[in-house]
């Protein structure tokens, strides 16, 4: 009898007891991880029990960092890494006083002069501080006691498709000083980030001409679908103190400013122009890619906010069976 | 991309793509971020997340349905306009140069065979003097070839079992 009412009641197999998750330390869905850390820090007595639960809470910076369905994938700790502390940066030899001051004196490339682009950049910085993506000081505050890495590039104003301007860092850049070419900061950086996340990227048009034509059968046509990540680079950050290798001069409405009164911008992204950015990036969107191939082979996903936008207008021809396709 | 025609699964592979991004790029509920959600939301408006038969993917014009890859007529347009006015002077910035041969290499992608057609333009980059190239005869000649062979572009587009026969993908 007693059997026979066990078999009718029907099993929730998805809904573990999250003390079962805290024990075995495994949670299969981003909803048992929320149980599992809202039960530990339930039990935490230094804890209001009402406190919500901030992922961002501890020292995350930067706008890139796994998390639920990518917790596994063996690239996590590092970039657990270039969350907690922020890209590898080495940009060579500290500059002199000398060097430094004469490239405030340069200032930008000329396509931050005109009024529009001065002023994007303007209101890009204010952005970037709100959002504490970048920090601005004064020569003036800083030139006695000038922090170790301060290097300073000219940034250029790219008008871009989508938006007024697109701002890069031209850290490429040598400055002349005393008729002799300085080191720029690309040209100085040592090659710190891992090289594996490019290596997909070169070839990546033959791999999908040969997938397609190797699975071409009549009947069967293949979908394209494409998801941008928006600002990328800019979702990942360097340390408080690399930061200084990034500067660049913050264009005044003022044509005759005096050099004491120059503002800096000392931003903490990875920065467009700078060489070791795409191999950081690619880290992370790899990680991303390797995420979408593992999820791909679930037999159910939850829903997204978005899809509807993927969907939406897209006919769709009927008695395909989802075992009769191929990724 | 996928060959797989339903809605279910192409909502699925929808439903991987995103979750996946977001797994590593954080929505703005997570990040507690006032600004855009990772997932660009005006190319998403624009069309671009939809799934389509002919999409342009890393500047070529790819077709699902009738499995051919084409140059988008305007970067054609592009490049025989840029070849033309170089081939009108004796010299050429070697900037200008550059650009032209960036061109070109993503171009020959297209073409079978496409990549043993550079030593007259690698040579020519490498020997330029005070930052300008000389346009010999020779070098004028093999850029007009390419002028012919990017206007071939235009129609039709190539199919894939006829790249794949020539080696491309190797």
């Amino acid at each position: 009898m007693a059997e026979s009412t066990a078999i009718k009641k029907a099993p929730t197999p998805l809904k573990m007891p999250a003390t079962m998750l805290i024990q075995n330390l495994y949670a299969r869905s981003p909803e048992e991880q929320d149980t599992a850390i809202a039960e530990a820090l339930a039990k935490e007595v230094s804890f209001p029990v009402e406190t919500p639960i901030k992922e961002t809470a501890g020292k995350k910076i930067g706008l890139m960092w796994p998390r639920t369905f990518s917790t596994s994938h063996p690239a996590t700790p590092l970039l657990d890494e270039y969350v907690n502390k922020g890209c590898l940066v080495d940009c060579g030899p500290d500059w002199s006083h000398e060097h430094i001051e004469d490239a405030l004196l340069r200032g930008n490339h000329t396509s931050t002069n005109a009024k529009r682009a001065t002023q994007a950049l303007r209101d890009e910085r204010q952005v970037k501080q709100a959002n504490k993506y970048a920090h601005v000081v004064k020569w003036k505050d800083i030139k006695y006691n000038i922090p170790k890495k301060l290097k300073v590039s000219p940034v250029a104003m790219i008008p871009h498709k989508s938006r007024a301007f697109h701002c890069i860092l031209d850290l490429s850049f040598q400055l002349n000083l005393k008729d002799k070419k300085k080191a720029s900061v690309n040209s100085a950086t040592a090659k710190l980030a891992p090289r594996e996340g490019m290596v997909q990227l070169g070839p990546a048009l033959k791999c999908l001409i040969a997938l397609m034509a190797a699975n071409r059968s009549k009947g069967k046509p293949f979908r394209f679908a494409k998801l941008d990540i928006k600002d990328g680079f800019w979702r990942m950050v360097v340390g408080k103190e690399d930061a200084w290798n990034f500067c660049y001069v913050l264009p005044s409405e003022n044509n005759n400013i005096d050099v004491d009164e120059i503002e800096i911008v000392v931003p903490n992204e990875l920065q467009m122009g700078w060489c070791e950015s795409p191999p950081f990036f690619c880290a992370a969107s790899e990680t991303a890619r390797d995420t979408i191939q593992a999820l791909l082979k679930k037999d159910c996903l939850p829903e997204h906010l978005f899809e509807g936008k993927m969907m939406d207008r897209a006919h769709f021809a009927e008695g395909i069976t989802l075992d009769d396709v191929s990724e | 991309m996928t060959n797989g025609d339903n809605e279910a699964h192409l909502r699925h592979v929808s439903r991987a793509m995103l979750h996946g991004e977001h797994c590593i790029f954080p929505p703005l509920d997570a990040s507690g971020h006032d600004s855009e959600d990772p997932i660009a939301q005006s190319k998403l408006d624009n069309g671009d997340g939809e799934w389509k038969y002919v999409k342009e993917i890393l500047g070529w014009l790819i077709d699902g349905e009738n499995y051919t890859i084409q140059l988008p007529l305007e970067k054609c347009q592009k490049i025989t306009s840029l070849i033309k006015t170089i081939v009108k002077k004796p010299r050429c910035h070697l900037k200008k140069f550059q650009v032209l041969a960036g061109k070109l290499q993503h171009a020959s992608y297209g073409i079978p065979g496409g990549a043993g057609l550079f030593s007259p333009i690698d040579m020519a980059a490498t020997q330029a003097k005070d930052n300008m190239v000389i346009i010999t005869e020779h070098l004028k000649a093999m850029l007009l070839d390419w002028h012919a062979l990017v206007n071939s572009f235009k129609q039709p587009p190539l199919q894939f079992n006829f790249y794949l026969q020539t080696g491309q993908t190797t």
